[in-house]
């Protein structure tokens, strides 16, 4: 449970940093703390019923994808904005470094262990997002606003 | 309305739109704003074709006296501001609605552009907290993060300061992932952190072109298949380099220190 809080915070903070750098104005870094604390939340009570890394990091990115557009309208801002200060947390940064030091240290399973792991979660981050952005889009066309 | 010259009208716009790219909007943003302001501008409203690449923008257009304008931008620049996206989205929606002269539209553009740049505390601030917090996120502990936290320093003052940057891209981010990667293995040979790997996963994040690879991925499933494939082969190189970078620097100090 700890540990668990701790990624959170982690998370959170991490994504300010990193809205920071992207130059969010300072008025939406407190966006980016709770996107991505939720985000991560979301991904860890899916992977905690069902361990599979892509169905995780879906279901993670379309919420990170419902609450861009939802903020962006409320806002008045490009989604971008709150779409990649959101989604921070979900990058796989970890698998990437393991999957190079395999190759370094010549570990052949490590190497495509992580390969295949980085792919998966970057194809579960992209489903989700284009699935919530179709779908606002229709939402959007069918309710007759825009 | 007076006779305007819809060459320097469309020419500004197009300085709205790259700064528009240059500051990281998304492909169909941008087309869409530069269709937006060119039919408020009086194009006819069929006759507006715009077309983008990443690294260019290509509009033909009717203009309301019947000639037909075409022109080309190459846009070579890449500066990340999301805060002035939003400024440039604003001005966007003031211009479609009160359609000035060429001159208030340059004057208001210049206003946005103007604006100074976030300072040298919030960068360093930025990148300490992304690669310390990423690096507890990882995995790893409270010494781990100080020193991933230091390393950042050095990082964000290549990542902004250095000359290399704007020879070749690829060299750049060789060249920087090889010093993070060295500075991580001093930083523990001076005896502050535990675990080199999660202090270089921190630093990792750093550089990660992970938001590019994502938004090139969304830009080939929605239907803009060329530029995303162009981003997508640059963030793969690029985080091919990056990863180059570590792996020659753990193999020229990870026996050593």
């Amino acid at each position: 449970m700890n540990q668990i809080i701790i990624q959170l915070i982690a998370a959170s903070l991490g994504s300010v940093g990193f809205a920071l750098i992207l130059k969010v104005g300072k008025n939406l870094l407190s966006y980016a703390a709770l996107g991505g604390m939720i985000t991560w939340a979301i991904y860890l009570i899916v992977y905690a019923q069902m361990p599979s890394l892509f169905l995780a990091n879906f279901v993670a990115s379309v919420f990170v994808g419902l609450y861009a557009e939802i903020m962006a309208r409320a806002k008045k801002i490009p989604t971008t904005i709150f779409l990649t200060s959101a989604s921070i947390p979900l990058i796989p940064g970890g698998k990437l470094y393991y999957c190079m030091a395999g190759l370094v240290t010549s570990d052949e399973a490590m190497f495509a262990d992580n390969g295949a792991d980085t792919a998966i979660i970057v194809l579960g981050i992209v489903v989700g997002l284009v699935v919530t952005a179709i779908f606002t889009k229709y939402f959007y066309k069918i309710v007759g606003r825009r | 309305m007076k006779e305007r010259d819809f060459h320097l009208i469309l020419q500004g716009i197009l300085d709205v739109g790259e700064e528009l790219m240059v500051a990281g909007g998304e492909i169909y943003r941008v087309e869409d704003s530069i269709i937006r302001m060119c039919r408020a501008y009086g194009a006819k409203f069929d006759r507006v074709n715009v077309f983008i690449i990443t690294s260019n923008i290509q509009v033909t257009v009717e203009a309301p006296d019947g000639q037909i304008i075409t022109q080309i931008r190459r846009i070579l620049r890449n500066d990340v501001n999301f805060e002035r996206l939003a400024e440039l989205n604003d001005l966007c929606r003031r211009l479609c609605a009160e359609i000035p002269d060429v001159e208030v539209l340059q004057k208001e553009l210049n206003k946005v552009l103007d604006k100074p740049d976030q300072s040298w505390i919030l960068k360093f601030l930025g990148g300490i907290l992304s690669a310390s917090f990423f690096a507890i996120f990882f995995g790893g502990c409270m010494e781990d993060a100080i020193a991933a936290g230091i390393v950042a320093v050095p990082v964000v003052l290549l990542q902004n300061k250095s000359k290399l940057k704007n020879d070749n891209k690829i060299v750049f981010t060789l060249y920087l992932s090889l010093i993070t990667g060295i500075l991580s293995h001093v930083i523990m040979f001076m005896g502050i952190g535990n675990n080199e790997d999660y202090i270089m996963i921190g630093e990792i994040m750093l550089l990660i072109p992970g938001i590019a690879l994502t938004n090139s991925a969304r830009d080939i499933l929605m239907g803009d298949t060329a530029s995303g494939l162009l981003r997508f082969a640059d963030s793969l190189i690029n985080a091919i380099a990056i990863a180059c970078g570590f792996a020659l620097s753990m193999l020229l100090l990870g026996g050593l220190l």
